[in-house]
Parts: C-alpha cells; structure tokens; sequence
C-alpha cells in the first residue's frame, strides 16, 4: 500500500525519526546536566536518570555568589575577552588568508609551511616561553595576552580554514575586477568579504566559542580574581585532591555559561546557511 | 604587506617561544632552575630507554585511526542531511552542535562516567536489553581508549559546521542540472558534493589528524589525569604534559613535543602530496 | 600611556578596545603593593581563607591579593610561575612539593622572621620540624594530619560488629572482620576499597616492618618482598570478594565523591584525617575513623602536616609577607574561622581556645588526632626528588595486577626497578 503514497511523504518521516533519535543521544547529556543543576548534591550521583523533584534554584543563587566575586564579573570578561578576539580573528586571519590564496609573492609556500607548523606543536612545551615572552611585555595579569595575538593572525586554524575556501572562489571574478581596476584591497573587501559569508561566520563561531571557553590562557595569564573568566571560575568549583567539590552550583553556573554561546551560534549559523549567491556569480 | 599581522605575530609571538622550545629539548630543564645544556641526551633516552613513551605512541595512533575517519563521516552524513531543508532544521543543527559547546568542561568528565560506568546508563540499557551486566567501561583497560574515541566522535559538531559552510558554497544550479539529466542521489553525490567539496574535506581530514595527534583535554579530563587504567588512555600529550608539569622536566617535554611535530608532519606531508589527485580548487582553473 | 601606544600600532576601533582592557588592566596593577597570597582548595577552604584574607585587611589596612586554584591546575600555575620568577609571595605547599621548591630556590628561608615576625613559641615543635629542608624551614605547619582508615558505623553497628582497640590490631584482624561479614553486606558493598593503589598505605606497610619508602640518602627504603607482599595481599583481598572488582574500583580517579565509600560500595575506606568532614558530608550514614592496622611489629602510621604556608623567595616585601602568614597561624579570630579545614594546629592556646566550638565530626579528628599521637613512629627521611613520579607509577603497576595482565611479581620486580631508575634519573 505504501507504493501509492509518495515517497517523499516516507523519506520525510524517516529523515525526522533519525534525526529525532540523534537529537535525543547528542542532547541527553546535556538535559543531565540541568536537571543536576536544580539537585542537591548528595542526590546528584545517586539518582542518574530521574527528574528532579521540584526546580529548586538555590544552586544558581549559591552559584552566582559563591566565589570572592561574583559571575557578573567573570561573565564581563569573559564577553569583553571573546568578542575582541572575534573581531581580531576575523580581520587578520583573513587578511593573511587572502594573501596565501591569491597574492603571489616569494617565499609563499615556506611561509605556509611554517604556519602549518605552528598547528603541529603540542601548546605545552611553548607555553612557558610565552609566559616568559608576556612578562616582559609587562603583560601578565592582564587582558593583552590573551587578546593582542589574535589581531596578529597566530591562529593557523582560521588562516587554513580561509584559504580553503577563499580558493573555492574561482579566479575569473577577480580576474574581472582587475580588469575594471581593482586593486587587492579593494578585491579583499568587495568581492572575498561578501562571497565568503559562510566561511567567516563559521570562524567567528568558532572563535568566539573557543576563546570563551579558553581555560589554559586565562589559568597562565590572569591572577586576580576581578579578571577571571568564567571557565576559570568554575573549575574553583571542584576540588581533584579529594576534597569536597559543589557540583549543584557547578552544574547551575555550568548551564548558565553554555547560553551565550548557544545564542552566538544561533545568531551565526544563519548566516553560514544563507550561504552566498555564488552560482550566480559564476556563469 | 596582507601578510604583516601575521608576520608580525609569527615572528614577534609564535617563532621566538617555537624556537626556545627547541633549544630546551636540548637542555636539562625542571622549569625552577635554570635550563643545562645536555645535547642530544633526552632524543637518546626517547629512542632508547623511555618504557611508557611507546605504549603513549601506541595509544594515540589507534585513537587517530579510528576517532578522524569515524567524525569525518558522522559530521559529513549529518551537515548533508541538515543542508537541505527539513523542518526544524535549525534545530537540529543547534542540538548536534550542543556536545561540541560542553567542550571540555568539568561536567563531561562526570557525565561520561555517569554513562559509561558500572551502573551508568549504557549498561542500564544492556541489561534491560540482554540481561547481560557490563564491566565499568571507562575504568576498565580493554574498553577506556574505546569510551574517548566515542566521546571525540560524538563532539562532530566543528566538521559539521565547516562542512555545512562548505556545502553552502556548492551552486545549487549544478544540481539542478543533474536532476534534470536524470542523476541519482548517489551519482550526484560522488559527481558534484564530493569534487566541489573537496578542499573542505581535505581541510577537516587535516586538521582533525593533526588534533587527535595532540589530543589531550577529553583524556585528561576523564581520567582524572592519569591516563588509566594501567596507561591506557595515557595519550602523547598526556604523557609529554605530566613529564613537563609534574616531573619537572620541561626539556624532555620539549624533546618529546619536537618528535611529535615530526610525526604530525610526516602525515601532513603525505596528505598534502596526495590531495594533488583528488583535491580539485575552484581557482586552479580546468 | 598604555593606551596611546595601543592605538597608534592597531588603529581606532582596537585601540577603544585596548583601552577598555587596559583599564581592567591598571585596577589589577593599583594593588602592587598587595601581598599576593596563593592555595589550592574548595568551596569550603575558598570561603574561609578569604573571610580571613578580609579580616587581616581591616586589622591591618593592608591589602592582600587571594588566588585560587583546584589542586591540578595549581601545580602547572606555580611552576609556570616559578619559570618566570614570578611566584606570589605567600604560598600554600604540599609535603611532597615543598623538597622540590625549597632546593630549588624558589622558596624563602623563614629562620630569620621566626621570633620576630612568626611568633611560633607556642607551637608545637614537632610540627614545625616537618618544614625543615636540608636544615632551614621553609614551610610552616598548618596543622597535624595523618593516615587513617574510615568506616561506615552506621553498617557495622547494623551488623552488631564492634571493631577492636585500633591501636594494637592487625591486619590479620581486620581481614577477619571483613570475612565474617562479607556475606551480610548488601549487594553490591564491598568490606573495603582496595588500597593497593594508594602510596600512603604501602609506606604504612613497609614501616610497620620497620623500613620505609626512602633511606634518609634518598634510595628505595624497603625490599621487592615487602612489595611482592603488598600486592598479594590487595590481590588476596581483591579474590576473597573483600574489596571490588578492579573495574569497579578504577572508577575512583582520586575524587572523593568517586570513592567507594561515597558511593556506597564500601564500609572501610582510606583516608586523611582532615577530610573527614568534607568525607561525612557525602555520605548519609555516620562514620568514623581508627587507625590503620598493622601488617608487622612496628608502628605504621605518623604525623604529617597537611600542608605548609611558604614564602617565595622572590617575594617583594619579605616582612609584609611573614606577617600574614603570621596571622594565619596565630591570630585567634582568624583560627576561629579557619578552624581545622587545613589540619589540627600545632599551636596550644588556638587548639585549646577553638576545640569547644567544634562540631561533633570535627571532634573525632581531634581525638581521632590525640590517639594516634600516642602511637606512631617519627617523621620519615624527605623523599627525595623524582618521588612524585614514582608515587604516580605505583598506581598502573597495581592496576595491571588487578586486572590480571601481568603476573604479580613481576609487575612487582617492574616497578621496583624503574624506581630506582627514576631515582637515578634525578
């Protein structure tokens, strides 16, 4: 019976019960997690599954305050820090892409080598150097470090990432522009800007997310307590050396923290989907 | 003169620390006192006398070979599901990125042993579904590696992302196209989706590699730093990062690292050598 | 200026951006002149160690700079910090750690400022002879500790088992206890964790033989045979059905809500005295502490410090920074706070003067504490460096026994042997 029905009607529903059925394994954990975050915490590790018994928000309350200073502090940083580092990512890497993908100049290829190099060492082994380095700046226990190298294009993942896809533009319309006499600036910003939406919003969800949720920078950097971010500041709620750790509030602060970078990726994810008018362009 | 941020910060932030590292592989360092210079002694003792460092090999080339091709796929079979439009597609796509936004974060290491313990959720299931009771996954040396392999697998949402942007910049009239010259699903996929998104699988497959090569937070997250059991999820990184910090020697560290980026390069070597066949750029003309 | 410089190298819109960092910036530098005080901890000791940090700041007018961090990423930050000759001025250290520092000369002598800035007459001498390296103290006590093991009362006492004087029992006696009601436990508790893992306990073994861990020139202190030992007797206990399966006990990474006493998979558990409380409050039975048994002729156990309060030696105002550390250990209104979250301290009148206001599981320690006084050997030779690795090691060589991968005595032989190498090494 089913041959008379069309088959888009059952791809349809198959299509949305294997989705559905992923979306419940990918978001189960999660779900976990803020049914703890309204637990006391002698329930929390007896009782995996079930829901709690009533939505109790004093872990949010005791979370907020519990520290020397409060979340709306760590929350300011950690905003102040992410989204300078999204601008910078965004401006230099791509520039620097730019530059590898259509530009010809000597040393191209080694100078991408090296980049790619740079991708390749365990961060470990360089990071007490840069500490070292930063201090001399005068930079520790401050913002600086964990800001100002991004506007200096040391990230070799954005750089990479963009040069994939700047060399998905294909050259003719670049070729054209020069034709009507643009100059690299001008092709950078008014044709690769525009075409690569997809691209750059995916760097920025990704950069925004990475630098938010960033823990070893801030551990090295930043000392004072006003300046903490908010990964730094939650992991003040365990205690590894066998110790009493506050996992209600953890999971409180925990769940707070995933809402700003949900509402970026949302904001963003738009804009890769939009994609460009590409096909257009081309023929 | 494009090239100025970066060569500013390669040469201002990145080669100076870089190359420090080097010249301390050389060196007898435990970060309190000053380095010592000791030639090739710590390469000597990697190749020659260190017992863990193979077993730390071992491991994370099986989690390279299995966790970069098992994300590949789920990330792509998904960014191309969710690149056409189902209703609620948004959704979707917000919920597979989720794991991938919890990171690394303290909660993920409790979670994966609420899963994967002796009473966590998988063996809750396998016994309503078998009888059967399961061994406590995570902490047991057989299945470990095993449990980190699923949980990087199950953090796609990065490749997704970057295969949906991907997918994105493949015009839609090529497909069009096809429809009409009567081409399957399958024949478009191997004919457009897969040339045309060529550079971008390239980019994941490398840099995924390169990322499992260094793999190290999951690990050290869920196994309280310790790569246990008895090392077996005593990853590269893991191994390299509690010489340098809880061994106090920063120059083996560094020695260990350097062979490491060696490695990491011979396969992106390899990788970059070979996508001359099958990487196809849209600005290398036909 | 910062800002002018700032802009003129990244233009407008960084600029703006640097400025409002740099802002951030300069508030954290106004407090250079702020003693910069560091430890690791919890949620607990966070809470307390700050009230007192707020109290020496209207004392004294003052300012301190606090910072914390959980135990793991504390030791990455402070040899990072070492590195750059940077550490803070007051620092929380560990037993362990404090040989390394010290050697190193990371840390300040405090010889001088004892008698003058530290007023430590009233201290108990043993506990400050703890923080003594190669002959200067670096390190003051910030309370007596030591091994123990806990047990779930609430069990036993529902068993009608009443344990003997801990201070004279044995191993022998403590196995058959658990034999006799190992059948009577609920499903799925087990007698005791297994301990093979735990370093503490394999010093409490060999001592009890009368060897330790490490000779005072910095060798292995004990045999392959007393190892051999060790693990036949954890695998024994681990076959009787005694302790957990090895899976089940390698879920506990060293988290205290992952050991089997929190998750009701044992009545007898290893612990530090003063985690009792941090222990009680996972746990909704009552529980207590004895002392460790035996498994020879001497005494096992000793008194440790929990931890020491260090100066570094880069510190700037090296007087500034022994009165704080000063007013940790001495001042009553600070100790009414701090209580024994860090240990029982060694000073007589701030012991005398908190004991009353004690709570009930706080009182056990304290007697728990007296106890043992009584019955333990001296402190053991300083383990010396390369210690902290070995300690690590022991915990996959008991694991690949408990598993059955490799035969017992030679994971035995293996360990012992690469001890000796990582002695060499250092």
């Amino acid at each position: 019976m089913s041959r008379h029905k069309p088959t888009g009607m059952r791809t349809q529903v198959a299509r949305h019960s294997i989705l559905f059925i992923a979306a419940m394994c990918m978001i189960y954990p999660l779900l976990w997690m803020i049914m703890s975050s309204f637990k006391d915490d002698a329930v929390i590790f007896s009782d995996p599954t079930a829901l709690p018994r009533t939505f109790d928000l004093s872990n949010y309350r005791e979370g907020w305050t519990a520290l020397r200073v409060s979340f709306t502090t760590f929350y300011a940083n950690s905003f102040l820090i992410s989204i300078f580092a999204v601008i910078g990512n965004l401006m230099a890497c791509s520039l620097t892409a730019f530059a590898f993908a259509r530009l010809e100049f000597r040393g191209r290829k080694i100078f991408f080598a090296l980049m790619m190099a740079t991708l390749m060492l365990p961060y470990h082994v360089t990071l007490v150097p840069q500490y070292v380095l930063f201090q001399k700046f005068g930079w520790v226990n401050t913002f600086y470090p964990l800001i100002v190298p991004k506007y200096l294009a040391v990230d070799a993942f954005f750089i990479f990432l963009m040069v994939q896809f700047f060399r998905g533009i294909p050259r003719e319309i670049d070729e054209a522009a020069i034709m009507d006499g643009c100059g690299p600036w001008r092709i950078y910003w008014k044709i690769m800007l525009p075409l690569s939406t997809p691209v750059l919003a995916t760097a920025a969800i990704f950069s925004f997310i990475w630098t938010y949720d960033d823990f070893l920078g801030p551990l090295i950097y930043l000392n004072d307590i006003n300046l903490y971010t908010v990964p730094l500041a939650l992991r003040a709620f365990v205690d590894g050396g066998g110790g009493q750790s506050l996992y209600g509030p953890l999971f409180a602060m925990s769940t707070l923290s995933l809402v700003p970078v949900f509402i970026v990726f949302l904001a963003f994810q738009k804009l890769i989907i939009r994609g460009v008018a590409l096909g257009a362009l081309k023929r | 003169m494009f090239l100025l941020p970066w060569l500013i910060g390669f040469f201002g932030l990145t080669l100076g620390p870089t190359l420090a590292s080097l010249y301390l592989s050389f060196t007898d360092y435990d970060l309190l006192t000053s380095p010592r210079w000791s030639g090739l002694e710590n390469y000597e003792y990697a190749f020659f006398h260190d017992r863990r460092l193979g077993n730390a090999l071992s491991v994370t080339f099986t989690y390279v070979l299995w966790s970069v091709p098992l994300k590949l796929t789920v990330a792509l079979l998904l960014a191309m599901v969710l690149d056409r439009s189902v209703r609620g597609v948004a959704f979707y796509r917000a919920t597979f990125y989720l794991p991938s936004l919890l990171g690394a974060s303290v909660a993920i290491a409790v979670l994966w042993r609420q899963i994967f313990g002796a009473q966590g959720l998988v063996n809750q299931m396998l016994f309503l579904l078998t009888g059967m009771k399961g061994p406590a996954w995570v902490a047991h040396p057989d299945y470990a590696l095993t449990t980190l392999i699923v949980l990087a697998i199950w953090q796609f949402g990065s490749p997704m992302i970057i295969f949906l942007a991907g997918l994105r910049q493949v015009p839609q009239d090529l497909y069009e196209a096809a429809s009409m010259d009567g081409a399957s699903g399958w024949r478009q996929f191997r004919k457009i989706t897969l040339p045309l998104l060529a550079p971008v699988i390239f980019f994941n497959l490398v840099f995924q590699t390169i990322e499992a090569f260094k793999a190290f937070t999951q690990a050290y997250i869920v196994s309280g730093g310790q790569g246990g059991p008895v090392d077996s999820t005593l990853f590269y990184s893991l191994y390299l990062y509690e010489e340098a910090f809880a061994n106090f020697r920063m120059g083996y560290a560094s020695a260990l690292a350097w062979l490491l980026l060696v490695i990491i390069a011979i396969f992106t070597a390899i990788a970059f050598a070979t996508s001359k066949y099958w990487v196809y750029y849209e600005d290398e003309g036909r | 200026m910062t800002t002018t410089y700032s802009r003129r190298q990244f233009g407008g819109i960084l600029g703006a951006a640097l400025s409002a960092t740099a802002l951030s910036g300069t508030a954290a530098f106004a407090q250079a002149g702020a003693v910069r005080l560091i430890w690791w901890g919890n949620p607990e000791r966070d809470k307390r160690t700050n009230a007192v940090v707020d109290l020496y700041q209207t004392k004294t007018g003052s300012t301190v700079s606090p910072e914390t961090y959980a135990w793991g990423d504390y030791w990455q930050k402070l040899a990072t910090q070492a590195a750059g000759k940077s550490l803070p001025d007051v620092i929380q250290m560990d037993y362990r750690y404090i040989f390394e520092y010290a050697r190193r000369n990371q840390l300040a002598a405090l010889d001088e400022f004892i008698g003058s800035e530290l007023e430590l007459a009233d201290y108990d001498a043993n506990q400050l002879a703890s923080g003594v390296v190669d002959g200067k103290t670096y390190g003051i006590s910030m309370g007596a500790n030591s091994m123990s093991h806990v047990y779930n009362k609430t069990v036993l006492d529902g068993l009608g088992v009443t344990l003997p004087d801990s201070t004279s029992w044995t191993t022998d006696d403590w196995v058959a206890i658990g034999k006799d009601i190992k059948d009577k436990l609920p499903d799925g508790m087990y007698f005791s964790e297994n301990m093979g893992i735990l370093e503490p306990r394999l010093q409490t073994w060999v001592r009890s033989a009368g060897k330790d861990l490490y000779t005072p020139e910095g060798k292995i202190g004990y045999d392959l045979e007393d190892l051999v030992a060790y693990f036949e007797f954890w695998k024994m206990m681990q076959d009787e059905g005694l302790t957990p399966p090895a899976d089940v006990q390698a879920q506990d990474s060293g988290k205290m809500e992952e050991s089997m006493m929190a998750t009701k998979q044992g009545v007898f558990n290893f612990l530090h005295s003063n985690q009792l409380v941090a222990m009680q409050n996972l746990v909704e039975d009552e529980i207590d502490m004895v002392m460790i048994p035996n498994s020879g002729p001497n005494a096992g156990q000793y008194m440790k410090p929990s931890m020491f309060l260090s100066m570094s030696e880069t510190a700037a105002d090296k007087a500034a920074a022994a009165q704080l550390m000063n007013f940790f250990i001495t001042d009553p209104d600070a100790n009414d706070i701090l209580l024994i979250e860090r240990g029982v301290t060694g000073d007589a009148s701030i012991r005398e003067r908190i004991t009353p206001g004690l709570t009930e599981t706080e009182q056990k320690i304290i007697n728990y504490l007296d106890i043992v006084g009584t019955h333990v050997s001296p402190l053991p030779p300083p383990p010396p460096a390369n210690a902290g690795e070995i300690d690590r090691a022991l915990r996959p060589a008991w694991e690949s026994v408990a598993f059955g991968q490799v035969d017992l005595e030679a994971a035995a032989k293996d360990f012992y042997e690469n001890s000796i190498r990582s002695l060499e090494r250092a």
